[in-house]
């Protein structure tokens, strides 16, 4: 496996790995845009990122930790790690939940994610009812002055909506997509009707048909156990699993005649239009390396 | 089509016509079952009715493998999104996020020909509408292996006993089925027969000293 | 004091001692032990219950398992009425024993190989993804052979615990990435089990079928 040339993939950010499971007797190998790289925490505490293999052996890439991760960039990405305001208050339980190996586009996870349709038919009786399948209008555009695709006035019945539930709920959901391989949605908090609960889904695109995903919960809870928290994610995110692995081709077409979109899908619709204006074609099945 | 090339699977060429792909008692109604055909992916179900009928194994909303899809009556439903379509056509009738939006007749899967004789399910490659030219053996399912192994050379090796028939199906370039059938009181031994074909194949040394 | 199950509802192993409790309507108390992510299998409590440190544990009063296998034999023993999940018939009987045995031995690949491929858990063994499709593939020709007597459970013409000790790895076969186009009794027989009165799922088995 080589180091992608897809220059809009080189110029990002990517979690490469959970702080917590780096130490320095501990470093993590992985593998990120088809490089090889050793993640390793140094004396001071400071995590390097190391290429190795390769026309690029022992190079270092940039590297720094936010929001309980490991992120690192090959090339020289014209803004900083998008901002989290939500991690940061004082309330709020931020836990990250693992990790998830997917044989699938990086680009096919963000799309799932962005999507409220499957919930009755893959998430049944949690995120979604079989009996009310419908989803209702919302508005998707892409941002131009902040470079990040938003939708918004989504709503869906929940009979489950988070671990912190108990009983069903009308989940009002804003999604937020800060770049082609990281999103976030804000959710209805059971607890806190009147503020969001915010879910990261951050994937490491090892290859442009294989990922790896790491889900963060920034939540407001305080009944759950961390464990409940993790475990609540890590359930949906397997149901999902199923899918990602299942659609073909296994990344993502950007061509309109691949695939067809209805009124539900107005934020993938985006999604796709804003890669193609970035240029970003890795972990699209239109890529093919020069 | 176009579609087949987003299988997961290089296509290889095959002779426009009918090819067995699975016996007739492995495809119960109701149990969309997955195909791959010299690297073509295909769902083969059968309706309530009996109907058996052969796909593309794709959603074309999002590209989902239909062959994890449920079946209700003659329609079968993609299960990512639950978009149902009609056996009979292909076509999508029902998009459960927008229950009273008649959808598109453009909304279809591919369909491939299929048909049943002489105990097996089979598909039609290219174009056409005859029936697969099989004489009706009489005789029944027995078994199916997969066995990995180019079918040329199986089907050049098969050395069938007698009471017993088997089609070979392509299934990637070192890779195909065998779907053996026979005579009634024949079966038990076509069960033996087909796993040992697959040892033959697959573990020649470990084969040559039983 | 009822049955407790230490438990993790990401796991086979798990899934099948619950589906069996679930099949005959039992209650009892689930305690998640914190792993994928985490250690809380190594906490010394933990084991000081199971030294073997491996999940689920099962606490009946007395009685403390640390095998799956084992947990749904004395469940159906001494708690299932109709005798039907553990039959005393001999002939029958035996063929459970059997077919516990290969879900014990064989099909431990299966799990091996899906923790492999979801969360990159290196398994001890060299090849699970091998070891798993001969292990299905042994059961997919004992069960188009049983097909010809008109049987369609693994060891009885009914299910028992042996049916529910091998269901898991086979529904959960597409977490591995096997597809099922070699396995087609094992999908008929797979659909049965959904049919049962009282059958729960898992992240990975189909809600709907």
């Amino acid at each position: 496996m080589t180091l992608t040339k897809d220059k809009a993939a080189l110029n990002d950010w990517y979690v490469v790995g959970i702080s917590t499971d780096v130490t320095r007797s501990a470093p993590r190998r992985t593998r990120l845009l088809g490089q090889d790289i050793r993640v390793t925490r140094a004396a001071d505490g400071a995590i390097c990122v190391t290429l190795t293999g390769g026309e690029e052996d022992g190079r270092a890439a940039r590297a720094e930790e936010h929001y309980g991760f490991i992120w690192a960039t090959f090339g020289a990405p014209n803004r900083c790690i998008f901002p989290l305001a939500e991690a940061f208050e004082p309330d709020r339980r931020v836990v990250t939940c693992g990790t998830v190996d997917v044989a699938a586009s990086g680009l096919r996870l963000v799309e799932n994610f962005l999507d409220m349709a499957h919930f009755p038919f893959v998430h049944t009786d949690i995120l979604g009812a079989l009996d009310k399948p419908e989803v209702e209008q919302y508005q998707a555009e892409i941002r131009a002055d902040v470079d990040e695709v938003w939708a918004t006035n989504c709503r869906f019945w929940q009979p489950l909506a988070a671990a912190a539930s108990k009983g069903g709920q009308m989940s009002h959901y804003v999604y937020r997509v800060v770049t082609p391989f990281n999103v976030l949605l804000y959710k209805t908090c059971p607890e806190a009707p009147d503020r969001f609960d915010a879910i990261a889904l951050f994937i490491q695109p090892v290859e442009a048909d294989r990922s790896i995903a790491y889900p963060l919960m920034v939540v407001v809870d305080s009944t759950s156990t961390d464990e409940d928290i993790v475990m609540f994610q890590q359930k949906i995110f397997l149901q999902d699993r199923i899918i990602l692995e299942n659609q073909r081709p296994r990344t993502l077409p950007l061509d309109p005649r691949a695939e067809i979109p209805t009124r539900a899908d107005l934020s993938s619709v985006a999604y796709r239009r804003w890669l193609k204006t970035k240029a970003l074609r890795y972990g699209s099945y239109e890529y093919a390396e020069a | 089509m176009p579609t087949e090339t987003y299988s997961d699977h290089p296509i290889l060429p095959l002779e426009d016509g009918w090819h067995a792909v699975a016996l007739s008692r492995d495809l119960p109604a109701g149990a969309p079952f997955p195909v791959i055909l010299g690297g073509r992916e295909i769902v083969i179900w059968r309706a309530e009715s009996g109907a058996v009928r052969a796909w593309v194994d794709r959603c074309p909303h999002r590209g989902m493998r239909l062959s994890l899809g449920f079946v209700r009556g003659d329609t079968l439903s993609c299960l990512y999104h639950g978009w149902r379509y009609r056996g009979e056509g292909g076509g999508c009738d029902h998009i459960p996020a927008h229950p009273d939006l008649v959808p598109p007749k453009t909304i279809t899967v591919e369909l491939y020909g299929a048909a049943e004789a002489a105990g097996l399910v089979w598909v039609r490659t290219g174009e056409g509408t005859d029936a697969p030219a099989v004489p009706d053996t009489g005789l029944n399912g027995a078994m199916s292996v997969t066995i990995d192994a180019p079918a040329e050379r199986v089907k050049a090796g098969l050395a069938l006993p007698e009471g017993m028939a088997a089609e070979v199906q392509p299934v990637l370039a070192t890779r195909c089925r065998v779907h053996v059938t026979a005579e009634s009181d024949r079966l038990k031994a076509a069960i033996a027969f087909a796993e040992a074909l697959r040892r033959r194949f697959e573990t020649p040394d470990l084969f040559a000293a039983e | 004091m009822g049955i407790v199950l230490y438990n993790h509802d990401l796991l086979a192993d798990a899934y099948k001692v619950k589906l069996l409790l679930s099949v005959l309507g039992m209650d009892f108390e689930r305690r998640t032990v914190g792993i994928l992510p985490g250690n809380g299998n190594d906490a010394p409590a933990y084991r000081d219950l199971n030294p073997a440190g491996t999940v689920p544990t099962l606490v009946d009063g007395d009685v403390v398992l640390t095998r799956p296998e084992a947990m749904l034999v004395h469940i159906a023993e001494c708690h299932d009425t109709s005798g039907r999940w553990l039959p005393a018939e001999p002939l029958a009987r035996a063929q459970v024993f059997e077919w516990l045995a290969f879900a014990t031995g064989d099909l431990a690949a299966a799990e091996a190989a899906r923790l492999q491929a979801m969360f990159g858990v290196v398994p001890a063994l060299a090849d699970a993804f091998a070891d798993t499709r001969a292990a299905f593939r042994l059961a997919e020709g004992h069960l188009a052979r049983r097909a010809l007597g008109g049987l369609t459970f693994i060891a009885a013409n009914h299910p028992t615990i042996a049916d529910l000790a091998i269901f898991p790895a086979v529904a959960l076969a597409a977490d591995v990435g096997i597809g099922m186009e070699e396995f087609p009794r094992l999908l008929i027989w797979a659909r049965q089990i959904h049919a049962l009165p009282g059958f729960i799922t898992m992240p990975g088995v189909r809600e709907v079928i």
